[in-house]
Formats: C-alpha cells, structure tokens, sequence
C-alpha cells in the first residue's frame, strides 16, 4: 500500500515530471468574445424545446380525457342497451317458454306408454 | 473556491445574473480541464458550453453550495466524456484532425519556424498522449484529472462517488502501465 501511496503522490517516478510538463505545456485558454452569447442561446434554445416537449404533453394529456369523456357520456351507455344476457342465461328463458306450452295428446299418450323415451 | 455560497444559493433560486459570475469565474478553469482531456483545440469551447447549460438545468439539484466544485467537476467530466465517445463512433477524416504536432510540422513546412518553446510544449503533449493511450478512456480521465489537474483523492471521490481505496487501486493500476509505456519508450 505504500508503494501505492507513493506512486500516487509523487512519489519522484519519471512520469510526475511528464505531468508536469503537460500541464506547463497546455495552460488554460481564455473563452472567446462569442463564448457567453453562444452560450446563453443554447440555454435558451433548450428552454423552449423542453417547453414544446411540455406543451405536447399536455395537449396529448387533455386529448386523452376528453376522449376518456367521450367514451364514458356516450358510447358506453349505448353499448349497454344490448344488454350483456349470459348463453345460459338465454338458453334458460328459452327453455322456460318451451315447458310452458302444453304437449299435444298423441305426445303425451305416446310419453305414457314409454315410446318417447 | 472561487466565488461565494451567496452568489450560488442566488443563481440556484434563478438569478441569472448570478449564474453569469458563476460561468466568468469558473470558465478559464473548465475550459483548460476540457481542453487538456478532449485534446481538440477547436471544440474545446463547445463542450465547455454544453457543461455549462448542463450545470444552468441541473443547479436546483445541488443540496449545499460547499459541493459545488466537485459538482461541477463531474459535469465536466461527463461531458468531456460524452465527447469523446461521440467523436469515437463517428471517426471524421478532417484536417482538424491531424496532431498538433503534425499541424505544427506543417505549419513550419508552410514558411514559417516554430519557436523552441512551441516545440517543446507540443512533445509534452504528444508524449503524454502516446503514454496514455496504453489505458482505457475512463483511466486516461481518472490519471489527467488527479495528476494534471492536481485534484485530491479526496475531491476525487466526491466527483466519482466512488471509495477513496477503490479510486488508489484503480489510479495505481493505470499509472503502473503509464510507466511500464514510459519506461519501453525510453529504451
């Protein structure tokens, strides 16, 4: 950890004079004239797109609810007047005035002597 | 630091004005980290924008202005970055893509003489260059941020959000193949 520490820190390796010449080689340049106003205009330029972004949102947020309105006024009550009868449902209420209507005579004799079965 | 918490706290509410003395006297500093890591002149004040509309959108998340600095480091970093994986998948065959050190050659060819000076200064550049190229980018990041730009592990480690020994292991493994490239440049 130490030769860690060492290396680290300068510890008098060959490269710490290579930095160091870099950083004597490279000093830190002025911003230009045009570095603020480019600047400030990429600002805002971000800005407005993020408020069309926000924008577009909420159109397509209200568009949805209205159409959620719409849907919930009009269509659905509509819908609803078919009804939702079940098959068995259907086939019970069928059944029901089937078994209400008398059987004819020859029916019912022919039930009596067991020939229907 | 080089400018009060007052002046912070105020750009951080919207002020405007505020932000601007921020950008004035942080601008130089940015600019010479930016330029010393993405080592293209011509877009080094691009980048130093996008850092600072990146910090303008982001300011109201800082929780307290004692971390400011290494707040605004890690946006440099990120977008010192970012650069330099855009420019990695899209290679660009320009003549602002020859080396300093070519440009310079070339210049000289043209008529003119370069000083000792500049040559000298353009070797450092192209010899840290030709060194660093033997790590990965993130590593070449790490190495210039804490040996040329001279930042502490400490600060380091609030910039990367990483632990202080993890940061030594990663910096030591970096520099130990820095050397072994210096020292097999040497022979």
């Amino acid at each position: 950890m130490d030769r860690m520490q060492n290396s680290m820190t300068g510890g008098g390796d060959p490269l710490d004079s290579v930095f160091k010449e870099l950083r004597e080689a490279c000093p830190d340049p002025e911003a230009s004239a045009h570095f603020m106003p480019q600047m400030w205009a990429r600002i805002e330029a971000r800005r407005n797109s993020s408020l069309w972004v926000r924008r577009y949102a909420e159109i397509c947020v209200a568009a949805t609810l209205l159409l959620a309105l719409l849907l919930t006024v009009f269509v659905i009550p509509r819908y609803q007047e078919f009804g939702f009868e079940h098959y068995v449902d259907v086939l019970a209420a069928a059944d029901s005035v089937r078994d209400a209507a008398p059987l004819p005579a020859s029916d019912l004799n022919a039930l009596e002597s067991g020939e229907l079965e | 630091m080089l400018i009060e918490f007052e002046i912070i706290e105020k750009a951080k509410n919207g002020d405007d004005a505020a932000f601007n003395l921020i950008v004035q006297a942080y601008r130089k500093r940015i600019l010479g980290t930016i330029a010393r890591l993405i080592r293209k002149p011509e877009d080094v004040e691009d980048v130093g924008q996008e850092v600072f509309v990146r910090l303008y959108y982001s300011l109201d998340q800082l929780r307290t202005p004692e971390v400011f600095e290494p707040w605004l480091y890690r946006l440099t970093v990120n977008a010192a970055y970012d650069y330099l994986r855009r420019r990695k998948r899209r290679p660009e065959n320009r003549m602002s893509d020859l080396s300093e050190h070519q440009v310079v050659m070339a210049d000289a060819l043209a008529g003119g003489k370069q000083s000792a000076e500049q040559a000298r200064r353009t070797k450092a550049r192209e010899t840290v260059e030709m060194l660093l190229e033997n790590v990965s980018e993130e590593d070449r990041i790490l190495l210039m941020l804490k040996e040329v730009e001279g930042l502490s592990l400490k600060e380091l480690e609030k910039i990367y959000k990483i632990k202080e020994n993890a940061l030594k292991v990663r910096l030591f493994r970096a520099r130990q193949r820095v050397l072994k490239a210096y020292e097999g440049l040497r022979k």
